[in-house]
């Protein structure tokens, strides 16, 4: 048998009629069935990584001001760049501009961070960064999107789609890709859709970013009557009760079959899901390493808290969105100071945390925006957006701690050695989690698509 | 060709062969040859010989000899915006550095072969396709096949059954037993109309025991305005319809709604499918055509509505590059073009000949080409904007464009006049500069004084200094305002609002001496209320009596020096205006200033002009800007002024210095010319216009006003014209940096068979694409068709990849049927309508869906069509259908629900979707919003609507479950459903049951269901009693409740 049938659209509709036709005449195993696309996949080899907590800042934060420390920008402060800014850029810059930040080495590795980042800087030691980052486009939206989906011109299926339909959920009731408060623009649902993967893909949205992280909730996750559950319970009993007596009418279906099922689940996910939000419950110290007790890291903190508490019980694929804040055209200073005040204490927390719980040896940590800064200056106080060349880190299952890998120029411009595309992290990603991103592909509309398209290099040197 | 001889006249000096052997070889080959030499180059350069350099690769020559910043392998290395090689590496600077030393001394490299260097790339338009492209399948014309012969010919009811019946017989199969006539009118109804049939009509359906009944209801289905709601809507899905743009800026489509009201009345009135392909693409151009006749399936202005099947696209746009941004669109255009109607994957073809089908990349830029001379956008900026059109009549549009050329024709005599008597002012202007250096020199005086002025309004002795007028604010000349002496004013008496704004109050008063006057005012203010100055008609400060002191009542009263005026001796009108209500003020004094130190006169013109006061504060800022600039000709000037010197003499020099010379190339003319310098115009300087010129720019300012006014609006669609036609040139691995020949204008040389005719240069071809299209014999177009309106019958096509008929696509099942049906549709006039009832009267569209085990084991796909396919309904219909059986269903048609203004962002980072979805119109008519999909479309495979999408998906996951269980939607629709179960009072609960199973399954509870429904509503509601509930509203909920599992259950969305 093959190790995987990603040639087909999951499972075939002959295999669920043939299981289907020898399960006819009682329930039994419909409820293996009703696993059918979720259902826990066998990787293409043994993976590294079994689950992904990506930490999304949306808006692009400077990598010249947090982990790409380039003195010789602060020398050269003022002066022009000695060399050509890049055809297309979003907006007009000037002279070069120095961080407003002192940066200090720091753990056994010795690798670079500002003081922006005083408690990330901590885990340095966990940490994989990647100074040498670049994709495609110099717009939030394409950014975005490129990031997310690996085109920055047309919708795919995303990567956390891509990823859940190769290795399928832990955990039958729960989603298998949950991703907490995204954006609602630069591509908006798209960037954790399942695009023409089937729907069983489809990042299932917690609130979006206007809605703080202790109220965002999955869809219709709550009755809109408020039934009480014993009633709901007996509603579901009759509905059972009336599509298993259909069923025995028909004949086998295991549409009509998955169906059945399905109610089950969502009765169970509706039970499952507020109490693994519910973080009360969390030792107080914990809430207080997360920053639950300060109004600055409240809001990340929970969602930090809450990825620790989805991998720990089987979601394969956890976004946390630091929602468009990133985007310093101007008032850079307090901008990045804010923001990374927000995030700092709240990441480390969920490194230190998923390390104690021996849980960041299968789970692999993703950081970084939609592309980076520029080392020039827009306006006296601002950067503009920047492509060419930024950083985003990886902590845990499968990649190398305390290594810093590639390069930018001297000032932090464009990145020059082990350049680092987009699909190139994206086939990384894939490979750490046991999958060959050549061979992850479904055949839509008569073509064979990947995450990686017709790119992608699995980055080895950062794979422990 | 041209051969390099030049190059390889004469050998390598030892000195280059020796530079050549110590910097260059290792290099190449440890960094280079690992991908560009032997038989599999990388884009095909091969970089171990001088020639294979010279030669080049797909991008052209690496290098050009002496050259090196001509050469792409320099270019490359140094990472440049095309191509970045090493790849994954930079080079260091000085290894790039002796590359391009290398180059610039001409290449040395020992024993190099002489080589042709093609000048450009291969200019061959020559394409072979081998034998098995040219006869594959689909692009061979359908032909019309023989009847096959079957043993059971009572089963056939048409040629439809004779192919079905011919392969499930050599399969040793029997089809399924017919449906009954109760699931076949639900089967129909939900087919044709994507609703449920209401109880009536199936006792009528029933009771017809007419041999032609179901020939008479597919009739009724088809005139119902119902279908085409929900053929349309199949439509949309492959136009991938949106009311959004999605993407990175996702803006309204507020006009869309046009073509989906287009589509949905083009499937009502049974518009010919070919005209109707015509229409999307060139609709705009078939509307002007020789061939304008009159249809009754043609309404007006439908083909521009038509051609927003082009402009409907998801984009880019907010791309950094515009070039770029047209490419993709157009890209996005022809692969939906080619998608859509002919289910060919163009889009493969941009970078590359497209791998599986005989699409040459020359053939996609041949396609390109036709969109790149078509005009989609207005612009391509960040962020672009989509070209609308207006709906009107061609003599209405004449004239709207008539309208807009007479308001640019306005526009522009204004621009002329104020232009002119601009000049006329700045001319007498210049001749003044001294007049202008003065003037700023006095209001940087005045300013400065002010900050130093002492404040005599609280001196005792007042009245005993000379020249000194003070006056008691309420004893106005001229106002509308109170004085109060009771309240605020208590004792002093104060201008107070008395209702009507803006409050004014004037004074005339008289003087003996001309001069310098410093004013002050006396004023009490909780809130600042700045107020206009105004002397003798002059503005003479905006926020006089501004300041806030805290109280309205006399204790908060202070005096404030507002500044120092010029008053002419005898009689001047002093106005105060507010635009809503004064301050109160109290006291109003003036006292000469030329006896509180300065000299009067020293910054007085030097003559009769009188300087622009908007001009001098410009002066003023310029003067300041330019202060340490030991170059400006206003140097000298700036230390004189510093100094305190006398300067009336100075000023004098300045202005000789200028006349006469304002046109030469001196400094000083320059700034007085610098259209952004001290003289730089504004609308301020308006008032100093000549009173003729001024009274000109009023009436034609009034004219254009009343055209603004009267311009003729109409309602506009998104849509394409003919643009700018040119051919463009082959993209290499599809980037606009890299491009090779140029290709004519042509269909797809594979369906030619032999040169394609290129069209012509006065048109785009895009209404020649549409034509060749749809042609009779066009080899894909029907088949397409037929294939999409069998799979949207049945399920699955007898193609199952709809949108792929090449060699990726999967093969037909029945290729005969397929063909036969093709055919048949393009000899009725391309009928879709008749084509439903081919189908739906063959004794295959009337099977059971009885499962059969023995054809389950061989066909578990049902390939051969054994049976017909158990379905669930789409999202649409869902919503639609519960609220049918709720009775809440709005029938009303077209329009648009979106509420976002047109180009406006319909979602943001910080908002939830703002689109209202609470209504209980068909779903078609809901916006569908790119990016931000209605949650409820979302959960039940709605198509992704930013790409062509023939086929849904069919997910079973349990945010559908929880949709039901937990929704608002299902939730009121149930609640409306059990409400209208209750209100019918002579009923029983065994009534109402039935009632209720009737609505939405057709059909009546056998026993044992009616039983078991009657004892949960039973259990349900004495369960809510011992919870304290109230009683009606107990009833109520047990009913709602039992509503909910029966539209829940697979009965209810699942069509037999």
């Amino acid at each position: 048998m093959q190790c995987c049938n990603q040639f087909t659209p999951v499972l075939s509709r002959r295999d669920m009629l043939r299981t289907s036709a020898a399960g006819f005449g009682g329930l039994a195993l419909a409820s293996l069935l009703s696993k059918d696309a979720l259902a826990a996949q066998v990787p293409h080899f043994a993976p590294q990584a079994k689950q992904i907590i990506f930490l999304f800042m949306h808006g692009g934060p400077s990598q010249v001001d947090t982990f790409d420390y380039k003195p010789q920008l602060t020398r050269d402060h003022g002066k022009p760049l000695p060399f050509p800014k890049p055809r297309v850029q979003s907006a007009p810059t000037g002279n070069l501009l120095k961080s407003p930040w002192e940066f200090k080495q720091h753990g056994q590795c010795g690798s670079w961070v500002s003081e922006l980042f005083p408690h990330i800087a901590g885990c340095v030691d966990d940490m994989c960064i990647i100074n040498s980052m670049h994709c495609s486009n110099s717009r939030h939206g394409g950014a975005l999107l490129e990031l997310h989906t690996g085109s920055d011109t047309f919708v795919r299926p995303s990567m956390g789609s891509w990823i859940t339909y190769g290795l399928g959920t832990e955990n039958e009731d729960l989603p298998g890709y949950i991703t907490m408060c995204p954006t609602l623009t630069h591509g908006g649902v798209n960037a954790y859709s399942s695009g023409f993967l089937p729907a069983d893909y489809h990042g299932v949205p917690l609130g979006n970013a206007s809605i703080p992280s202790d109220q965002a909730k999955i869809p219709f996750i709550e009755n809109a009557d408020k039934t009480p559950r014993s009633l709901q319970r007996a509603e579901l009993d009759l509905l059972r009760q009336m599509n298993v007596d259909r069923l025995q009418e028909t004949g086998p279906d295991s549409a009509l079959e998955a169906r059945i099922n399905s109610f089950e689940l969502a009765f169970r996910m509706q039970a499952a899901a507020p109490e693994l939000q519910n973080v009360d419950n969390e030792a107080a110290a914990t809430q207080q390493a997360y920053g639950l007790d300060q109004d600055k890291t409240r809001n990340f903190g929970r969602q930090c808290l809450m990825a620790r508490r989805f991998v720990e019980r089987g979601v394969r694929f956890v976004q946390c969105t630091h929602s468009y804040k990133w985007d310093q055209h101007g008032d850079l200073r307090n901008g990045h100071s804010n923001n990374a005040m927000e995030v700092d204490q709240p990441i480390a927390a969920l490194l230190q945390d998923l390390k104690a719980r021996g849980l960041l040896k299968d789970t692999l940590v993703l950081w970084g925006g939609e592309f980076g800064r520029t080392p020039v200056a827009q306006g006296d106080n601002g950067r503009d957006h920047n492509p060419q060349g930024y950083t985003m880190w990886m902590a845990g299952a499968g990649v190398k701690g305390g290594l810093t890998y590639g390069s930018t120029d001297e000032y932090g411009y464009y990145a020059v050695e082990n350049k680092v595309h987009i699909h190139d992290l994206h086939a990384t990603i894939l490979h750490l989690l046991g999958l060959d991103h050549m061979k992850l592909t479904y055949r839509y509309a008569g073509r064979d698509f990947r995450l990686t398209d017709i790119y992608g290099e699995v980055v080895t040197p950062i794979v422990a | 060709m041209l051969i390099s001889s030049s190059t390889f006249g004469q050998e390598p000096t030892p000195d280059g062969i020796a530079y050549f052997e110590k910097k260059v070889r290792p290099l190449l080959v440890e960094r280079c040859l690992d991908c560009h030499t032997g038989d599999e180059t990388e884009s095909g350069l091969a970089m171990d010989s001088l020639a294979g350099l010279l030669k080049g690769g797909l991008r052209g020559p690496a290098i050009v000899i002496g050259e090196p910043e001509e050469s792409l392998l320099i270019r490359a290395l140094r990472h440049g915006e095309i191509l970045k090689m090493p790849p994954k590496e930079k080079l260091s600077a000085s290894l790039i550095a002796d590359l391009a030393a290398w180059i610039k001394m001409g290449a040395p490299w020992p024993n190099a072969e002489p080589v042709a260097i093609p000048q450009n790339e291969p200019g061959s338009d020559e394409v072979t396709f081998t034998q098995e492209q040219r006869s594959f399948w689909s692009f061979q014309p359908p032909r019309k096949p023989t009847m096959p012969a079957v043993k059971d010919q009572t089963w056939v009811r048409s040629a439809i059954d004779a192919f079905i019946l011919r392969d499930l017989e050599a399969a040793g199969f029997q089809p399924a037993s017919p449906a009954t006539k109760r699931v076949l009118i639900r089967r129909a109804t939900f087919d044709l109309l994507g609703l449920p049939p209401t109880p009536e009509e199936v006792d009528a359906f029933a009771a017809d025991e007419s041999p032609h009944a179901f020939a008479k209801l597919i009739d009724r289905l088809l005139n119902s305005p119902r279908y085409g709601e929900r053929w349309g809507r199949h439509w949309l899905d492959v136009a991938r319809y949106a009311d959004s743009n999605g993407l990175d800026e996702n803006l309204a489509f507020a006009d869309a709604f046009h073509y989906r009201d287009y589509v949905i009345a083009a499937f009502n009135k049974d518009k010919p499918f070919d005209w109707f392909v015509q229409e999307q693409i060139a609709g705009d151009l078939l509307e002007t055509a020789e061939v304008k006749q009159p249809h009754d399936w043609h309404a007006p202005y439908e083909g521009t509505v038509a051609t927003g099947f082009l402009a409907l696209g998801a984009k880019m746009l907010a791309e950094d590059d515009p070039v770029k941004m047209q490419m993709d669109i157009i890209d996005e255009q022809v692969d939906t073009l080619g998608r859509a109607f002919m289910g060919l994957t163009f889009g493969c073809a941009r970078c590359h000949d497209h791998k599986f089908d005989p699409i040459p990349t020359a053939d996609y830029y041949s396609l390109a080409g036709i969109f790149k001379s078509t005009k989609t956008m207005e612009n391509f900026n960040v962020v672009a904007r989509w070209q609308e059109k207006p709906l009107a009549s061609a003599e209405a549009t004449a004239a709207l464009d008539e309208h807009k050329k007479k308001i640019e024709a306005k526009q522009a005599a204004i621009d002329k006049l104020v232009t002119q008597s601009s000049e006329t002012v700045l001319a007498e202007a210049r001749q003044h500069v001294g007049d202008y250096l003065l003037a700023a020199a006095e209001l940087e005086r005045l300013n400065n004084l002010i900050a130093d002025a002492t404040i005599h309004g609280e001196n005792p002795d007042l009245a005993t200094v000379p020249n000194a007028l003070l006056i008691e604010a309420d004893e106005f000349d001229r106002g509308n305002v109170l004085r109060d002496r009771t309240n605020w004013g208590k004792g002093i008496g104060v201008l107070v609002n008395a209702g009507e704004t803006p409050n004014f109050a004037e004074y005339d008063i008289e003087v003996k001496e001309a001069g310098l006057y410093q004013l002050e005012i006396r004023v009490a203010a909780a809130a600042a209320r700045p107020t206009m100055l105004f002397i003798n008609g002059q503005l003479a400060k905006k926020d006089a009596a501004g300041e806030v002191t805290g109280s309205w009542y006399p204790d908060g009263q202070k005096w404030f020096v507002e500044g120092f005026y010029r008053l002419n001796a005898g009689k001047n009108v002093i106005r105060l205006e507010q635009p809503q209500f004064f301050p109160h003020i109290d006291k109003i004094l003036f006292i000469l200033a030329s006896r509180f130190g300065g000299d009067p006169d020293e910054h007085a013109p030097l003559g009769d002009y009188e300087p622009k006061p908007e001009f001098v504060q410009q002066w003023s800022d310029y003067l300041k800007k330019t202060k340490d600039d030991p170059a400006s000709p206003f140097a000298k000037w700036q230390a004189a002024v510093a100094q305190q010197e006398p300067v009336r003499e100075l000023a004098a020099q300045y202005n000789e210095q200028a006349v006469g010379h304002i046109e030469s190339d001196e400094p000083l003319a320059t700034v007085l010319r610098d259209p952004e310098g001290p003289f730089k115009v504004s609308d301020k300087i308006e008032v100093y216009y000549a009173p003729q010129a001024q009274e000109q720019l009023a009436s034609v300012r009034a004219d254009k006003k009343l055209l603004d006014d009267t311009m003729p609006k109409f309602p506009e669609a998104m849509a394409v014209s003919d643009g700018a036609v040119e051919d463009i040139r082959i993209h290499i691995r599809g980037s606009h940096l890299t491009q090779g020949r140029q290709v004519p204008r042509r269909v797809p040389r594979i369906f030619t068979r032999h040169e394609s005719t290129p069209f012509g240069d006065d048109v785009s071809g895009r209404l020649e694409l549409a034509r060749w299209m749809t042609s009779a014999n066009h080899p894909l177009t029907a088949r397409v068709m037929v294939n999409r309106i069998w799979q949207w019958h049945f399920g699955e096509g007898l193609v199952r990849s709809p949108d792929n008929f090449g060699k990726l696509g999967l093969r037909p099942t029945h290729p005969e049927l397929l063909d036969w049906l093709a055919v048949t549709f393009v000899e009725s006039g391309w009928s879709i309508k008749q084509l439903h009832r081919t189908i739906m009267l063959s004794s295959t569209y009337q099977m059971s869906t009885a499962f059969n085990e023995q054809a389950a084991s061989v066909d578990p796909e049902n390939k051969l069509w054994w049976r017909f396919n158990r379905r669930r309904v789409e999202a649409e219909s869902i919503r639609d259908s519960i609220l049918a059986a709720a009775g809440q269903l709005d029938l009303n048609m077209g329009g648009s629900m979106l509420p976002t203004a047109n180009r406006a962002y319909v979602t943001s980072t910080a908002n939830v979707d703002p689109v209202a979805y609470q209504t209980n119109r068909r779903s078609i008519y809901l916006p569908v919003v790119r990016s931000a999909l209605y949650e409820v479309f979302q959960a039940f495979d709605f198509a992704e609507p930013s790409v062509s999408a023939g086929q849904r998906q069919s997910t079973t996951v349990a945010p559908q479950a929880l949709f039901m269980m937990n929704s608002k939607i299902v939730a009121d629709a149930t609640r409306a459903m059990a409400e209208r179960l209750l209100a019918n009072e002579s009923a029983d609960d065994a009534a109402r049951v039935t009632a209720a199973y009737r609505t939405a399954y057709g059909r009546s509870p056998n026993e044992i269901e009616l039983q078991r429904a009657m004892k949960f509503v039973e259990a349900y509601t004495e369960s809510l009693i011992a919870a304290g509930s109230a009683s009606e509203e107990v009833r109520v909920k047990a009913w709602q409740s039992l509503c909910r599992v029966i539209l829940s259950a697979n009965e209810f969305i699942y069509v037999e």
